[in-house]
């Protein structure tokens, strides 16, 4: 991100007591992404792996550098999310790089987001054989 | 660490000094700091001094003193601070530092060529790859804006130049070129597009009329910009006297096509020279051509075909090759004049060939007036051509030429040839023939 | 309008080979991310909140009606089925993937366009007077030395690496439209008493934090004297230019803190010891580049056109429509007509693929092939035969380009704010949408008559609050988005910076909010008073007793 504002690296110093999830933007086409629980990289934030200690975290920062040293990924930094209901953010401009542009909403992942939530949801609910069902089609 | 010096990968025998580290022996680098502390001390030294510039330094504070040093270092704490490319411009031209100018620190190989627009001739960089990197850096633009202190010319001057060759101040070139002032016939055609066209006496007739008069720079343009845009090509053998044309049509547009034949048994010198026009005449689409691998290998495959049939040998070598290069040009300028001798005394300005328009734009010049124009113009000479070789083609069958000679009496000398083939013999037919 | 010649044509094309170069070192990790940033950033390239974002130069906002094809096409090819012009004459595309880049460079070249230091800390694209060649209140067309800037600030060797990003304006006519005095350097051309050409030159104005209008440093330099002086500048500039805070790193604040007579002497100076060099533009160059800009082949018309007067009493939208975004040319016959790109709740500046081909084709029909784009963030047709016009406005109607807002309330400047800028503290374009819709009444934004509303989603001021009768900047409060409304700013040549109200208001009250100030300035105003010259009259109170009534 050309000057990430401050929240941001703010978020990244107090991961006590909150939870957080790993954000970046994929190097070939820019757009927005979570490490997701299954450690690849995923488009939705519902699919993002939440740490809830330091430790967790300092994982998800060591996971992003090396996705950043491989060039897939950049400009990686941690985000608040809250998990009532699904994992969202918790700022304006998170809310707003995990939903699309509000002026345009047939842009963005809110125009994608529809069934595919939906699915999310489910998955996380912990129904492994669906997850696995949505991974494979993703794969394919 | 290595440096890059003028261009390539040099010793550096130069080494840094903190303020307060013991002084080298040999050549030394020191801070302003320390120069304006210990001036004295330093002055008394047997060796040569250099002075480096943090980037909050200009260079005014030492102006007076800038002879005494051998080197200026510019420090680039990060590459965002643009100060040092200041003041690297201002050592050159405000203060006239004839001595080494010296980049280091956190340098972006994309900032290479700007730094040497600006004067600095040698960086310190972080590996040997670096030189790769910077020639790279430095072929990646041909065109420039803005003055700088290196020897490239501002795209104003070259406009200006352009402008001034393009106009018609010197009629004396346009008798030079006239041909027959053959009238059309009544059924001249329009003037043909860049379309395919069939090409006729007629129409070369038609063609001479309506520019046969121009001279050579005109003539040209009028070819590249008007009649066959995007399909013609200049033929050039980076001889003796090939540096005319080119820098002709490098003011006209420098990526016309040049398609240059490499027999693969040219003078090394020719090859060097080649490399020495294009770059100074900055030409942006040489194309060199080389004779098909399978032929050479099948016809001549000791080399020494030239000793036994000449003829083939420029046939696979120059005839072939050519004939398949301008495949889909309409069009061809060669640089034959009349004054050449032998079958050349007749050469028309514009004429028909297989069935492309040739255009032989100095067909009337004169050797002086060649000499005229390298002057003029500041072209380098082939490095042969002060050994006494006049006309230069591939190094087995080119001799020297004795005083009073026809000039091209020093190819095939012995043979009963004068010509290599590519300007008569039908190309398209030894295509055909060929099997090609 | 200028055509490349085969140096021009050069630069691009290698820029284009260049930056395909500096993609594949990223792409193959020889690059970081760090290194590759500056890089990706001269080149107009930024990773925005969504995606990447490429910000294409629109030079002094010209285009043919082959550019605005082309830019129709990369938009539907690479893009999203849409641009966005911004507010300094550039278009931006919100969605490429960085591996297109490089074919979009090329398809760009092709048309002699680029998007060369539409960013980074380096001279910026050079804005001018969308009318000039056609106002009649111009001494000559001032793109002529809009271009010779954009050569000569195109790969600077010395200036690429700047304390910070430098922008250029230049007008040429005595209704500065082009904001000049906003700018880093602000140019206006003047002739003098021997006809001669020559330039009042300011320096050190801009938005952003410190907003401020720039002081002239000299009257009247010599027409050929113009790089020199621009050259000085930005010596002086680049050496002392601070590099140490971002956010004092422009060059208005070395003026500020050097004081402007200190800083004109350092500026003379330099400008002494090169105004010799090669600096000097030759009369045959000025000549080259003027020739380019002289008038289009004008047909001879009679001053009146009956059907434009027939088509002004029989239509009272079309009429409404003339009175606003039709202007006058300095050709008899002709017009000059704005398209608007702020319909009704709309997103200011917004322009699809399939408008901009049919605004090109109709560019190509009635403006002899030439649009340009204005800060405002409109389009104009510079070339309108009066007999032409009411086709063309149908045209505009069909299209939804015909809002007779021009320098009416609606007629608002944003920028994209946090919907789309990685920048933004608070969103701009659903404040300017719901601004629209509260004012959309046609008989009422004319009845308050010409007032400039400018919004930015945070302090760097993309939107020009600053310069806005009336100025919305977006905060961030804790997590919620709060409006700040300044009043008095003004761009044009008696410009000034706006005054802030006091607090902010939170999003549920900007709009109301914004209607109390127009409120007061109709009970304050005297006959035709323009809201700015009422403010400058009656002064913050009244506005500020109204607005923070209740609290």
């Amino acid at each position: 991100m050309d000057g990430t504002p401050k929240k941001a690296a703010e978020a990244t110093k107090a991961p006590k007591a909150s939870r957080q999830v790993m954000t970046a933007y994929r190097l070939e086409d820019g757009h927005v992404i979570y490490l997701a629980a299954d450690g690849s990289w995923s488009e939705w934030i519902e699919e993002a792996r939440i740490a809830t200690t330091k430790e967790e975290a300092d994982a998800l920062t060591a996971a992003a550098k090396v996705a950043t040293d491989a060039n897939q990924i950049f400009e990686t930094y941690l985000i608040d999310v809250t998990t009532e209901g699904r994992t969202w953010p918790v700022t304006m401009r998170e809310v707003m790089r995990a939903q699309g542009p509000t002026i345009h909403p047939h842009f963005g992942k809110q125009a994608e987001r529809g069934e595919r939530v939906s699915a999310v949801a489910n998955a996380a609910a912990g129904k492994r054989t669906e997850r696995g069902e949505r991974r494979e089609n993703r794969e394919g | 660490m290595p440096l890059i010096r003028d261009g390539n990968l040099a010793l550096d025998q130069w080494v840094h000094r903190g303020d307060d580290e013991p002084l080298a022996d040999g050549p030394t680098i020191v801070s302003l700091d320390r120069w304006k502390r210990d001036r004295a001390t330093l002055l008394t030294r047997n060796a040569p001094l250099g002075l480096r510039l943090k980037s909050d330094q200009a260079p005014a504070q030492v102006a007076t003193d800038l002879g005494l040093f051998g080197v200026v270092a510019l420090e680039f704490p990060t590459f965002k601070d643009g100060r040092p490319f200041s003041y690297a411009k201002l050592l050159r031209d405000r203060y006239g530092y004839k001595g080494e100018v010296r980049a280091f620190g956190h340098i972006l190989r994309d900032q290479y060529l700007f730094l040497d627009r600006l004067g600095v001739n040698s960086i310190e960089v972080k590996d040997e790859k670096q030189l790769k990197e910077f020639k790279t850096a430095l072929a990646e633009f041909s065109v420039f804006y803005q003055p700088g202190v290196d020897a490239r010319r501002p795209a104003m001057a070259l406009r200006r130049q352009v402008a001034s060759a393009l106009k018609p101040s010197r009629p004396d070139f346009d008798d030079l070129t006239r041909v027959e002032d053959v009238p059309p016939p009544a059924d001249a055609p329009p003037a043909p597009s860049s379309a395919r066209i069939a090409v006729s006496d007629a129409k070369v007739r038609a063609f001479s009329h309506k520019y046969g008069h121009l001279s050579a720079p005109k003539l040209i343009a009028a070819m590249i910009d008007v009649e066959f845009k995007g399909s013609i090509a200049l033929v050039s053998s980076f001889g003796t006297e090939a540096a005319v044309l080119l820098h002709m049509v490098s003011e006209i547009d420098r990526n016309l096509p040049v398609l240059f034949l490499d027999t693969q048994k040219l003078f090394g010198e020719t090859l060097r020279y080649r490399d020495q026009l294009v770059g100074q005449l900055r030409l942006t689409n040489v194309q060199t051509i080389r004779p098909d691998p399978e032929r050479v290998k099948d016809l001549d495959p000791n080399g020494m075909l030239f000793s036994r049939r000449a003829n083939l040998c420029c046939q696979i070598r120059k005839v072939e090759p050519l004939a398949k290069a301008l495949h889909g040009y309409d069009a061809w300028i060669t640089g034959r004049k009349r004054y050449q001798g032998r079958r050349r005394a007749v050469l028309p300005v514009i004429e028909a060939a297989e069935g492309r328009v040739k255009i032989n734009p100095l067909a009337g010049w004169s050797k002086d007036l060649l000499d005229e124009y390298f002057a003029e113009h500041g072209l380098p000479h082939h490095p042969l051509e002060s050994e006494g070789f006049l006309s230069i083609g591939c190094m087995p069958c080119t001799d020297r030429v004795a005083p009073g000679e026809d000039m091209r009496a020093g190819r095939w000398r012995g043979q009963d040839k004068d010509e290599c083939g590519i300007h008569e013999t039908p190309a398209a037919q030894s295509l055909t023939s060929s099997g090609l | 309008m200028y055509r490349y010649d085969e140096f021009d044509q050069v630069v691009v094309k290698e820029r284009v080979e260049q930056f395909r170069g500096q993609v594949a070192r990223r792409l193959s990790g020889e690059l970081t991310t760090d290194e590759f940033r500056p890089l990706r950033l001269m080149n107009g390239l930024y990773a925005q909140l969504h995606a990447y974002m490429l910000r294409v130069a629109i030079p002094y906002g010209t285009l043919s009606t082959r550019q605005m094809h082309m830019l129709a096409h990369i938009a539907r090819k690479y893009d999203r089925d849409y641009g966005h012009f911004t507010t300094r004459q550039n278009i931006q595309y919100n969605w490429p993937r960085l591996v297109d880049v490089p074919d979009i460079l090329a398809d760009l070249a092709s048309v002699e366009m680029h998007a060369i230091q539409t960013s980074g800390n380096c001279i910026r694209n050079v804005t001018s007077d969308q009318y000039a060649g056609v106002s009649a209140d111009e001494i000559i067309d001032s793109r002529i030395y809009s271009e010779i800037l954009r050569q000569w600030s195109t790969f600077h060797p010395e200036f690429s690496f700047l304390p910070r990003k430098f922008k250029i304006a230049v007008t040429a006519a005595a209704d500065d439209r082009a904001a000049v005095r906003f700018h880093d350097i602000g140019v206006i051309v003047h002739k003098n008493d021997a006809g001669e050409i020559g330039f009042e030159i300011m320096a050190g104005g801009g938005m952003g934090r410190t907003p401020a209008v720039a002081p002239t440093l000299n009257k009247f330099v010599p027409e050929r004297d113009l790089l020199a002086y621009c050259e000085a500048i930005l010596r002086v500039y680049n050496m002392l230019g601070r590099r140490d805070n971002l956010f004092k790193a422009r060059i208005k604040i070395l003026v500020m803190s050097t004081g402007v007579e200190a800083f004109t002497k350092m500026v003379e100076d330099e400008f002494a010891l090169i105004k010799d060099s090669a600096l000097k533009l030759p009369e045959e160059e000025i000549a080259r580049i003027r020739a380019y800009f002289a008038p289009p082949g004008y047909e001879d018309l009679p001053v009146q056109s009956k059907a434009l007067d027939a088509h002004l009493l029989k239509d009272k939208a079309f009429a409404d429509w003339h009175s606003v975004n039709a202007a006058a040319h300095k050709q008899p016959g002709y017009v000059i007509a704005t398209a608007s790109l702020k319909p009704t709740s709309g997103v200011p500046g917004d322009c699809s693929s399939d408008q901009m081909d049919a605004i090109a084709d109709l560019a190509e029909k009635f403006s002899l092939g030439e649009v340009r784009v204005t800060h405002e963030q409109n389009l104009v047709f510079p070339y309108v035969r009066k007999d032409d016009l009411y086709p063309l406005w149908q045209q505009f109607v069909r299209l939804g380009i015909a809002t007779p807002n021009l320098d009416l309330i609606s007629d608002i400047i944003s920028c994209p704010g946090l919907d789309y800028c990685g920048l933004a503290t608070a969103r701009s374009i659903p404040v300017a949408q719901q601004l629209s819709e509260r004012f959309s009444d046609l008989k009422r934004q004319k009845d308050i008559g010409e007032l400039r509303l400018n919004i930015s989603g945070c302090i760097n001021a993309c939107g020009h609050h600053h310069a806005g009768n009336i100025g919305i900047l977006g905060v961030d409060k804790q997590n919620q988005e709060f409006y700040q409304v300044t009043l008095g700013g003004h761009d044009g040549a008696d410009a000034s910076i706006g005054d802030i109200t006091g607090p902010s208001f939170p999003a549920d009250k900007i709009v109301d909010a914004v209607e109390t100030v127009v409120d007061v300035y109709m009970a304050q105003r005297q006959g035709k008073e323009r809201f700015i010259d009422t403010y400058r009259r009656v002064g913050m109170k009244p506005f500020k007793e109204k607005l923070y009534a209740a609290h």
